[in-house]
């Protein structure tokens, strides 16, 4: 049943739980006609300057904190009377006009006996809200430190008293859910001129945006520390069930503690719906639902959790596997790496060994080959015409000439002597060691094919020729007779060769060169 | 009701008086309720809890599995044995056997959910079931009267009643949720008024009745003298036809003799 028209309504007061957007419906209200209260006249003091006051005179608790045996109806003194009127004479001058003031819970039989013209807009919202006031709520709390029980009990009495003071005075109250005004306004307006007669402007009503009602999510977190997270949307209360309590008969009691709290908030709830002028139309909330859900969303998220331990415990002894796997696949790679190293080594040492193998053959083809007329060139013929040669370009080195000679030969025959002591020592040590003929031995054929030549060419030079001249004539007296003649014929024969040599044109009837023969050194 | 409702602050003086032995509760809900919350906090013993919905039941079983005397039972409480309509209503304290339409001058809002046909049980079956004696009783669902209607002669041991009740102002609602008709019915079992404590809506409260013994005694007195004179009646009655039996003995002994004379003489006369 309606109340009655009241047309005495001058002022109206908003009173709702500080999370119930009772700001807005103020704010809905100041913009449709109501006008916003202006302090009083004498001291100047705003209504909620007033409230204060008598607040903080009578030691009401903090509206965050009471309880339900906090929320008792002050009855101030007579005196204070005079503060009313004046906040009365410094509004005279407006039809309609009101305020929002939370702290109003504590005086709501005062204003409702002090003035029948007030009509109170009692606000209320869903439980949820409460968790998403950042200035009420932390963004995240921790269900065993108490503070879900206290914001429980808060609400719950702040919204009950609330509940029977509209139960109580159907006709001065309008009970109403803040989110279902802001979505629908003309409901509101229609309500309040139902009551009384107020100059509402509800022209042009639109549809406030609402913000997204976040409800309390709860997350509880996973012992792992590979998925563990804390992120969260920002100014959102987030319930985070503590690790250590997971799966533990405490956590269960926690859990449940939790969900009785839910339960109570539910039950006002729907107390208030059931009673509101203007209720919410969403869907009521399940009230014995939350323990159940809650205890199935602890059933499965220690399920979850086991689970989850299961999979951690798999995962990390794969993870050793793949370790140790990979620390035998890295030590199977140093070592490849290692024999890598080592087969390039040898590789690079095998080259530099071929290298100097073939430096080394070079050296000993360049040896044999030269050594032919190395040894050709250490022939005492060789050195005696060698000897010739060098001083006959002088009358000191002709005169001294035979000196040279005698002395040449002295040398030659102690070097032998020296070498034939050498060679017989070092056959000693050969027989000794008895080691095989060296493999890197160059064949006969490529020794005799490089230094022939080398020998061929030695042999034709003067020094050699005349060197064998004096050799071979030394042996006998009429040698030495002879001596000069050979010399002056090898040198006329060397010349006419070289002459041939460089000009075969003039000599092609040439006679074929004598033939000489070796006369063995070691004689 | 809040928690320091006046009608605790009673119980807690009548527990000293009378003990519990067991109590009831009938409609305990989720477990979060007032009542429930009350028990909890004066740690009584020897309770059990009754709730017909399964679902507020399943937090109720827990809530109880904290109290080792504790006991929750589902079942639905009703004036008559079998199957029964359990109505569920927006708000759960609402749901019952009670249609929620009736209740809409209560909570002007208040949303009908669905409904079940439940197998339920009266007050009497109940109580028979326990092996030991209850002694209070606590009705926490409408309508209270129709349920101890179906009690019977097992509240003879019951001390304490509390039951939900509506006022009379709302006449519109089930007259067996009023508190007139609860008031006289067990006035007439011997139990008085005690009090009543309302709820955050005024049309709604409690009404405390604790078991008269003055008016037992007095009715005991009633009956024994009214068996007095029964006897005294019955005693008359007695002299009476014992006399009349001496009366007739009397005779019977002069028409005996009378009887011998007439025969002797008869003998004579054949001898003669």
């Amino acid at each position: 049943m309606m109340p009655e028209k009241c047309n005495t309504v001058s002022k109206t007061i908003i009173v709702g739980h500080p999370a119930s957007g009772l700001g807005q419906v103020e704010s809905l209200l100041l913009s449709h006609g109501m006008s916003s209260a202006l302090p009083s006249r004498r001291e100047a003091m705003h209504p909620r300057q007033i409230t204060e006051v008598l607040c903080k005179r009578y030691r009401t608790p903090s509206l965050v904190s009471v309880g339900e045996l906090d929320i008792q109806q002050i009855a101030p003194a007579k005196q204070w009377d005079e503060m009313i009127l004046d906040l009365e004479i410094g509004n005279s001058g407006q039809e309609w006009w009101g305020w929002a003031d939370s702290a109003c819970i504590f005086l709501l039989d005062y204003w409702r006996a002090l003035d029948p013209g007030v009509m109170f807009v009692l606000v209320y919202n869903k439980p949820g809200e409460l968790f998403n006031d950042p200035d009420l709520c932390p963004e995240v709390f921790d269900p065993t430190s108490g503070q879900n029980q206290r914001f429980t009990d808060n609400w719950v009495a702040y919204n009950s008293k609330l509940l029977e003071f509209s139960l109580s005075h159907p006709d001065r109250t309008l009970l109403v859910h803040s989110d279902e005004i802001l979505r629908d306004p003309s409901n509101f307006f229609e309500q309040i001129q139902a009551r009384c007669e107020v100059p509402l402007n509800d022209d042009g009503v639109e549809q406030l945006a609402i913000g997204d009602i976040n409800p309390v999510w709860i997350r509880s977190s996973v012992p792992l520390e590979l998925t563990e997270s804390r992120e969260g949307p920002p100014k959102q209360a987030m319930l985070v069930v503590p690790p250590e309590l997971m799966g533990t008969v405490q956590a269960a009691r926690q859990h449940r503690g939790l969900a009785n709290e839910a339960i109570v908030r539910a039950q006002i709830y729907q107390e208030l719906q059931a009673v509101a002028q203007i209720p919410s139309g969403d869907l009521p909330l399940p009230t014995c639902d939350l323990g159940v859900d809650w205890d199935h969303l602890v059933a499965q998220s220690h399920t979850l959790s086991d689970h989850f331990c299961q999979l951690y415990q798999a995962l990390v002894g794969q993870h050793h596997r793949w370790t140790n796997k990979l620390n035998e696949c890295d030590l199977l790679l140093v070592q490849v790496h290692q024999a890598q190293e080592e087969l390039e080594s040898y590789f690079l040492k095998n080259n530099l060994l071929r290298a100097e193998v073939r430096h080394l053959k070079k050296a000993i083809v360049e040896l044999t080959r030269h050594g032919a007329a190395k040894r050709l060139k250490k022939q005492l013929s060789y050195r005696l015409g060698s000897i010739l040669v060098a001083n006959s370009s002088s009358i000191g080195g002709v005169l001294g000439m035979p000196f040279y000679l005698v002395a040449e030969t002295n040398r030659f025959r102690r070097q032998q002597r020296l070498d034939r002591q050498r060679k017989s020592s070092k056959k000693r040590e050969k027989r000794k060691k008895t080691g095989p003929k060296s493999q890197g031995a160059l064949a006969k054929s490529d020794v005799h094919a490089g230094s022939a030549q080398a020998v061929k060419k030695i042999k034709q030079q003067l020094s050699y020729r005349l060197g064998q001249a004096i050799v071979r004539n030394a042996r006998s007296p009429i040698g030495w007779i002879r001596m000069p003649f050979s010399l002056i014929g090898e040198i006329i024969r060397f010349k006419k060769r070289r002459i041939r040599m460089n000009d075969p044109s003039k000599f092609s009837h040439d006679k074929a060169p004598r033939k000489q023969t070796q006369v063995s050194d070691e004689q | 009701m809040s928690n320091n409702s006046a009608i605790f602050d009673w119980l807690d003086h009548l527990r000293e008086l009378m003990p519990v032995s067991h109590l009831v509760l009938i409609g305990a809900g989720a477990g979060t309720g007032t009542w429930v919350s009350y028990l909890r906090s004066r740690n009584y013993k020897g309770v059990t809890l009754v709730e017909a919905d399964h679902c507020q039941f399943r937090h109720l079983q827990r809530e109880s599995s904290h109290h080792p005397e504790w006991h929750a039972r589902l079942q639905l409480i009703a004036p008559k044995n079998g199957p029964t309509v359990f109505y569920e209503a927006g708000l759960s304290s609402e749901s019952g056997i009670l249609k929620p339409e009736v209740l809409r001058q209560l909570w002007a809002n208040l949303k009908i959910g669905g409904q079940r046909t439940l197998e339920a049980l009266t007050l009497e079956g109940l109580l028979a079931e326990f092996s030991f004696s209850v002694n209070w009783l606590v009705i926490d669902c409408l309508p209270a009267l129709a349920i101890l209607a179906s009690a019977g002669a097992s509240l003879e041991g019951v001390q304490i009643i509390v039951a939900r009740v509506v006022f009379d102002e709302l006449a519109d609602c089930n007259e067996m949720a009023h508190l007139g008709p609860l008031q006289e019915s067990l006035t007439n079992l011997h139990f008085r008024f005690l009090t009543v404590d309302r709820c955050r809506n005024p049309g709604i409260g409690y009404a405390l009745f604790v078991r008269d013994s003055r008016s037992v005694i007095r009715q005991m007195g009633d009956q024994l003298t009214r068996s007095s004179q029964e006897v005294v009646h019955l005693k008359a009655e007695l002299a009476e036809l014992k006399f009349r039996d001496k009366q007739q003995s009397s005779e019977a002994a002069s028409i005996e003799a009378q009887v011998d004379f007439l025969k002797e003489a008869l003998m004579q006369n054949r001898k003669t």
